[in-house]
């Protein structure tokens, strides 16, 4: 029998106390990140760099260690010298890997 | 270089129109063709801001802003949803080159920030300014603020609360799947508070107040829009911030 392969949808969040909130919403499709969306009321400089670090996620496998997801962002931060206000990339790489875990126990 | 801020006093704009002026005079002060400018404004009809990273469907009913005749705008800033009541609330916006101002982002919203906390003082009610980007009177957020930094322009915007709509703000935000209940009214309440909680005054006074403490010590002068300028604003109204593309991008 052919496998069928679905795309799964995760989604994860955090309020850090005292800060603001982090959204993830991602789409896996045969355990590697296909998609990655992330929102909410933190700010970023300069704004653009958002969509390069859900570009830099996407192409992530499901069972990759939060080191080198973290990484990964470091240098997109770096390159871009971002600034994260609110937020930080240790949280965002938190909540990201929540999502992807999200969409494992949803199975579908 | 330009010798002196441009002081623009109350006006009244749709929140397109609005958001449209902060990115001209933005792009302008980089190509040093807009003077360094204060603005105050307020947003007619009413409109509801949310912030550049945050998904529109996430947090407003579209469907009760177009029953209410409440529009909706993503800003170029980062932070939360704001709704602005047309008689809630004074918007302000600072534009001007970065080099004006401390580099550290929390530094320069302190900078600000203290002038909306002067012009607060001005009327008789003490403020403090909250990292990262609210002000305080008697332990209850009264403003919020949000800032951006692009071609060497610093532009801050932020809010002074005037008034509260609790009723239409909650049917028009979303926050979350409980119904409004008084209890929810009542807990914002207990974390938000407007100017008319603590002393009488009309918006023409307050206005006032702001401009005399955020030209305090600058060599200003109270002007207008340049043709151009309205010209831009209007062209990226109907370009970006009145697109589906650029509302509903997240």
């Amino acid at each position: 029998m052919v496998g069928v392969f679905l795309v799964r949808r995760g989604f994860a969040s955090e309020k850090v106390k005292g800060g603001k909130l982090v959204q993830v919403r991602v789409e896996v499709d045969e355990d590697v990140v296909k998609n990655v969306r992330i929102t909410g009321d933190f700010f970023l400089h300069p704004e653009e760099v958002l969509e390069e670090i859900e570009e830099s996620l996407v192409g992530v496998g499901v069972f990759e260690q939060e080191e080198t997801i973290l990484e990964r962002l470091k240098r997109v931060i770096k390159e871009r010298e971002a600034i994260l206000v609110g937020f930080s990339a240790e949280g965002l790489v938190r909540v990201f890997k929540e999502a992807v875990s999200s969409c494992l126990q949803s199975g579908e | 270089m330009f010798a002196k801020w441009r002081v623009v006093g109350l006006e009244v704009h749709d929140g397109f129109m609005n958001m449209a002026i902060d990115e001209t005079v933005s792009e302008g002060a980089s190509k040093r063709v807009s003077p360094p400018t204060i603005r105050f404004y307020r947003w007619k009809p009413s409109a509801v801001s949310i912030g550049c990273f945050q998904s529109l469907l996430d947090e407003v009913d579209v469907k009760k802003c177009k029953e209410l005749g409440i529009d909706y705008v993503r800003r170029r800033t980062g932070g939360g949803a704001v709704y602005h009541d047309y008689n809630g609330e004074i918007t302000y916006s600072v534009i001007a080159p970065e080099s004006f101002f401390p580099k550290g982002i929390t530094e320069s919203y302190k900078v600000i920030c203290g002038w909306v906390i002067e012009g607060l003082k001005l009327l008789g009610v003490e403020g403090y300014f909250q990292p990262v980007n609210d002000i305080i009177v008697e332990g209850k957020k009264i403003s919020g603020n949000a800032q951006t930094r692009r071609g060497g322009v610093l532009l801050q915007h932020g809010t002074i609360l005037y008034d509260l709509d609790l009723k239409t703000m909650f049917a028009v935000l979303r926050v979350g799947d409980e119904k409004i209940s008084d209890k929810m009214i009542k807990s914002v309440e207990e974390r938000v508070t407007r100017l008319l909680n603590h002393v009488n005054v009309n918006i023409k006074d307050v206005t006032k107040a702001l401009i005399k403490a955020f030209t305090k010590g600058k060599n200003y002068e109270m002007k207008t829009w340049t043709k151009e300028e309205l010209r831009r604003a209007k062209e990226l109204v109907s370009l970006r911030y009145k697109t589906k593309e650029w509302n509903f991008s997240r």
